[in-house]
């Protein structure tokens, strides 16, 4: 739960890697530098007025609104929507097979164009781990060694692009664990063909299992948005690098604090391993029993980081286990806080659709603000911009709510430095998003 | 000379350790708290803490801000006034239990002090809202 750094110039200029090197069957790894963070001032989407002064109010909303949602684009965006703004893109770099991948058509070629690292000994730290946890009959060894699958509910090509684009292989923002728990500074992990599998593999299960812990009687389309949500999220955190380790102790493939952990492991963990042993997918019971069970939960103390993000301890899965359940744990309570709230819950007049997409972004950003980061702006936008309107556009709202994020913050994102990063959270997540679908062959990186 | 700086350094030192200035909240807050501590019956206490929230809703609805709000500082007193109601409205609303029970007083508790900081220390919007809590679960 870190800064969610830009990296869209670099995701450009990867695509055009991926384009030309998958294009000609070659390996196109790229070692780009992700610094280069662009200062974007924020314009007002609105002119906030007397709220009496409805005429007026209508007018500034008009203006606002169109302009903003130019700026950004927000994550729960439905896959069709995409597909068409992808296609564009495709044109203009000059790709001719413009399959929609709705049915993941091109899924197969895609899978087949997947390259992976050769390592070398900066890098190959976590290979030995990997063959000797991948020996067995364990769910471990089953997800390390299990052929990719096409139908993955997250393409395959999306998720080598993360691994690929968030750092550069000579970043050292890794922590290699000693068999002790104590971490080094490491090299970006070499993105072997195993190492690879774990993570793809991994992943898929885990969204497949918690999916309807999240959303229990939601459509499976509204499900499968909000994995691609909680892809978007991870993808900015750590790029889907097990062992990614901010300064500030945030560690794993879902950038855990401890705070975070305290909560998952006081108020989610229990409900969490009653829910899996109950899935009617027995697999779904195996990463309750083999991850949750047999293993100690992750210990919040920054002395024991090495719990975060060790093979040994049962990462990334049981990372990826905590980044779910600490997001149901935020969606519940803005539930509570708000959509369910008698005050709030009837200002929203949107779609269900829509009304999802708000709430997903509310449940994204939490993850960086903390549990209570977007109830004070979020209500402080609904008691003044709509004290006598109602919420009639999902979009209009979410881009407003990035302005009170600036001004009216939770008590913990007061300083400058976390309102800035606070506010733009959410917009980056959804611009690299936005940005790897369309470098990805076109289309949404769900498979629906 | 030394005593107005004393005196100063202590006015500063008031000011940044309250949370919200608001008359009404305040005076509504210290009746509350006096209110639901002789009371012996726990439903009409409880009663008596959804009436409360019902009143900080109102009061959030009734604050005018200045038209341009959105183009002050961010460290205006204004802006920081509603922010800080909004923030302890957020922790009185955290408090929600059916029947005034040991173990739901202490989850209420826990969650406003966890949800108070990422690193989990205590804002002054929190420490008002767990004295209402400790007159409600005395």
């Amino acid at each position: 739960m870190k800064t969610a750094a830009p990296y869209l110039y670099k995701l450009l200029l990867l695509n055009l890697c991926f384009t030309v090197g998958w294009g000609l069957g070659t390996p196109a790894m790229t070692s780009l530098d992700l610094s280069s963070k662009e200062e974007r001032g924020f314009s007002l989407p609105f002119r906030l007025s007397n709220n009496k002064n409805k005429d007026s109010d209508k007018k500034s909303k008009d203006d606002g609104s169109s302009s903003n949602q130019e700026e950004t684009a927000p994550v729960i965006e439905h896959a069709l929507d995409q597909i068409d703004r992808a296609k564009q893109v495709q044109n203009l770099i000059g790709k001719q097979d413009m399959t929609s991948n709705r049915n993941c058509e091109d899924c197969e070629r895609e899978l087949r164009s997947i390259r992976y690292m050769q390592c070398n000994r900066q890098n190959d730290y976590l290979e030995n781990e990997l063959e000797k946890l991948g020996q067995g009959h364990t769910l471990f060894a089953q997800l390390a060694t299990a052929k990719i699958e096409r139908e993955s509910i997250i393409k395959p090509a999306c998720m080598r692009m993360s691994m690929e684009a968030k750092f550069s292989a000579s970043s050292k923002v890794f922590r290699q664990c000693s068999p002790e728990g104590t971490g080094s500074a490491a090299f970006r992990p070499c993105i072997s063909e195993n190492y690879f599998k774990l993570i793809n593999n991994s992943f898929d299960l885990v969204s497949s299992c918690m999916k309807d812990i999240m959303a229990p009687e939601a459509s499976d389309e509204t499900q499968k948005l909000d994995v691609r949500a909680v892809y978007a999220l991870i993808n900015v955190e750590s790029g889907f690098h097990v062992n990614a380790m901010s300064g500030t102790g945030a560690g794993g493939i879902g950038q855990f604090t401890t705070p975070a952990i305290q909560d998952v492991n006081q108020n989610e963990l229990r409900n969490i391993r009653i829910s899996l042993e109950n899935n009617p997918n027995p697999q779904c019971g195996r990463l309750s029993m083999e991850f949750l069970d047999s293993l100690e939960p992750i210990r919040p103390q920054k002395a024991h980081s090495c719990d975060r993000i060790s093979l040994s301890n049962g990462n990334p899965i049981k990372n990826m286990i905590y980044t779910y359940a600490y997001l149901k744990g935020v969606k519940k309570d803005l539930s509570t806080m708000i959509f369910e709230n008698r005050n709030y819950k009837n200002k929203f007049k949107l779609s269900e659709f829509d009304l999802n997409k708000v709430k997903r972004a509310l449940m994204v950003w939490s993850h960086n603000t903390g549990p209570a980061g977007t109830w004070t702006p979020a209500k402080t936008l609904l008691n003044t911009f709509y004290r006598n309107r109602p919420v009639t556009d999902a979009d209009e709202f979410i881009n407003q709510l990035q302005q009170y994020m600036q001004k009216f913050p939770a008590s913990a994102n007061k300083s400058p430095a976390r309102r800035k990063e606070t506010s733009r959270y959410f917009p980056e997540i959804t611009s690299t998003l936005t940005n790897i679908e369309k470098n990805v062959g076109g289309g949404s990186c769900v498979n629906f | 000379m030394r005593q107005f700086l004393i005196a100063l350094s202590l006015l500063v030192a008031t000011t940044s350790a309250s949370a919200f200035h608001d008359s009404a909240t305040i005076t509504v807050t210290e009746k509350l708290i006096i209110h639901i501590e002789k009371m012996e019956d726990t439903q009409l206490r409880l009663k008596a803490l959804e009436k409360y929230k019902d009143f900080l809703f109102e009061r959030l609805n009734q604050i005018e801000l200045p038209e341009n709000f959105m183009a002050l500082s961010n460290d205006n007193p204004v802006i920081e006034e509603y922010r800080s109601l909004t923030e302890f409205d957020n922790y009185i609303n955290l408090i929600r239990m059916k029947e005034i029970t040991q173990k739901d007083c202490q989850r209420a508790k826990m969650r406003i002090e966890t949800s108070t900081s990422r690193e989990g220390g205590m804002v002054p919007e929190a420490e008002v809202a767990l004295k209402v809590l400790s007159a409600l679960c005395r």
